[in-house]
């Protein structure tokens, strides 16, 4: 999806398309597609673009889907809203890690690891 | 919005009135409930039927998802070692959820007829499955009449001084689309810190379980999709607490597995739990079917970089790790990653020098489960 279209996006629907990249995501997880997983990547960084130059509130909107029901989605809504609620998201991130989940726990796990070592900053 | 457990994982341990505590006797769940008790010299976990029992009438049906009884063994191992503090850490960690309405009636009425103080606790006002009647609060709270004695003991312990308050914990107001559910302190219209979320484990995750054919699969693509699917579906489904007739699923496919020469050895190295490096590295020494020798510093790029054959192939350097977790790792390499930078591990670690390279190695082992963080 190219950048002039998801200006026209609302911001449900942003929500909407990060959710279902990261479900294909963890698809491209799951079937060890590597080189998928990383356009993928580049296409929820996008959203995260598009989410971030509307302001605080629009990044938040990310938080609905913790509750979605796919474990990848969860993780990456948590990563990506660590910037603007990092209590919410690092509880989120604490709780994906505690539940041992494959993969995406392990990944929580190190996320935190290095949340805290600060490999990695969140912004 | 459902009741669900990962709601009020804000609240931190001074702000709320403990739901578990460890004590020199047992863990005890509010306001009496034995989760564990002392035998002798051990500690005795009760059965996780009776667990879930009681977790899921306090907190609601889908708390039952929560590992409530690893977090009570954990914290039985803590108790038989004599360290309490610890064992309280164990069950605070499980950040359990506000109560559900129903559990919030069941205490009320159990504080009723024991003649207790009316129990403070965080509560949610949505109910996920049946809500009882008074009737149905009554007979469960009288249930609990024959743990008087021990109610009482436990009362002050439930309940040390730091009681919630309503007001530091706002709600939004009833009729609005998330009546009830708790709010931000500020006024703001998101961005609570105890903001509900979904049931992290919810059975539907896992899916059917992979089907074992009768013949071996023609290719090694096939076989080596196939033993991923398996291991990866049993090593999830031990995560979750499954009714009976799915655990004897689970426990046919397991023997289904060891039955296959293909598949066995691959799946059992999978579920190998995280080891020490030293144990890793030690089994070098010893390699078996189903894991293969890794390279912590990951060989070719070491080569690309004129680090030395000898640096590359130096025992420190090896770990034996379950063959399809080394895919794994490899693809962890390979994935972009927000901790390095948006870029790929194997892309930050260019031009990088070789603790580095050692460091972010040892990160993918922990990364896919094989290195004990």
């Amino acid at each position: 999806m190219k950048r002039a279209q998801l200006k026209k996006m609302t911001v449900d629907e942003l929500v909407e398309r990060f959710a279902e990249v990261g479900v294909a995501q963890g698809d491209a997880i799951d079937n060890n597609e590597n080189a998928k997983f990383n356009r993928l990547y580049e296409q929820m960084e996008q959203v995260d673009h598009e989410l971030r130059a509307r302001g605080r509130e629009a990044r938040l909107a990310l938080m609905r889907l913790y509750d979605y029901p796919n474990m990848q989605v969860k993780l990456a809504a948590a990563t990506y809203t660590l910037g603007v609620d990092p209590v919410s998201a690092r509880q989120m991130i604490q709780a994906i890690a505690d539940s041992k989940w494959a993969p995406q726990a392990l990944e929580a796990g190190m996320r935190i690891i290095n949340l805290d070592n600060g490999t990695f900053v969140p912004d | 919005m459902p009741n669900d457990p990962l709601a009020g994982r804000g609240l931190r341990a001074p702000e709320r009135s403990r739901m578990l505590v460890a004590t020199e006797d047992g863990i005890f769940l509010r306001p009496g409930a034995a989760l564990a008790e002392r035998r002798g010299n051990g500690f005795v976990a009760a059965e996780p039927r009776e667990i879930n029992s009681r977790i899921g009438a306090l907190f609601g049906p889908g708390a039952i998802y929560l590992p409530v009884a690893s977090a009570v063994e954990i914290a039985c191992v803590h108790l038989r070692a004599g360290n309490r503090d610890a064992a309280q850490r164990a069950l605070d960690r499980l950040a359990l959820p506000p109560v559900s309405p129903n559990g919030a009636r069941l205490l009320r009425a159990i504080a009723k007829r024991q003649g207790l103080a009316t129990p403070v606790f965080a509560e949610t006002t949505k109910q996920a499955g049946t809500i009882w009647t008074e009737d149905d609060v009554e007979s469960f709270a009288a249930l609990d009449d024959r743990l008087a004695s021990r109610t009482r003991v436990l009362e002050k312990i439930f309940n040390p001084g730091l009681g919630w308050d309503p007001a530091k914990h706002p709600r939004w107001p009833e009729g609005q689309s998330d009546g009830g559910e708790f709010r931000p302190a500020d006024g703001s219209g998101s961005g609570s810190s105890i903001r509900p979320a979904a049931a992290i484990l919810p059975q539907p995750l896992l899916g059917k379980p992979p089907k074992i054919p009768k013949r071996t699969p023609p290719s090694e693509i096939a076989k080596n999709n196939l033993r991923k699917e398996l291991a990866r579906w049993l090593a999830n489904a031990a995560l979750l607490l499954l009714d009976p007739p799915a655990a004897a699923v689970i426990s046919a496919l397991h023997a289904a597995v060891e039955g296959t020469a293909w598949a066995a050895h691959y799946v059992k190295a999978y579920l190998d739990p995280p080891k020490t490096l030293a144990e890793l590295q030690a089994a070098v020494q010893n390699p078996r079917a189903g894991y293969e020798i890794h390279h912590i510093v990951e060989q070719t790029p070491a080569r690309i970089a004129d680090f030395s054959e000898s640096q590359i192939e130096d025992p420190s350097n090896l770990a034996l790790v379950p063959t399809l977790k080394h895919w794994e790792l490899t693809g962890w390499f390979m994935r972009r990653n927000k901790d390095y930078g948006n870029v790929s591990p194997r892309s930050y670690l260019v031009g990088r020098d070789w603790e580095t390279r050692t460091r972010i190695g040892l990160d993918g082992l922990r990364a896919v489960g094989v290195l004990k963080k």
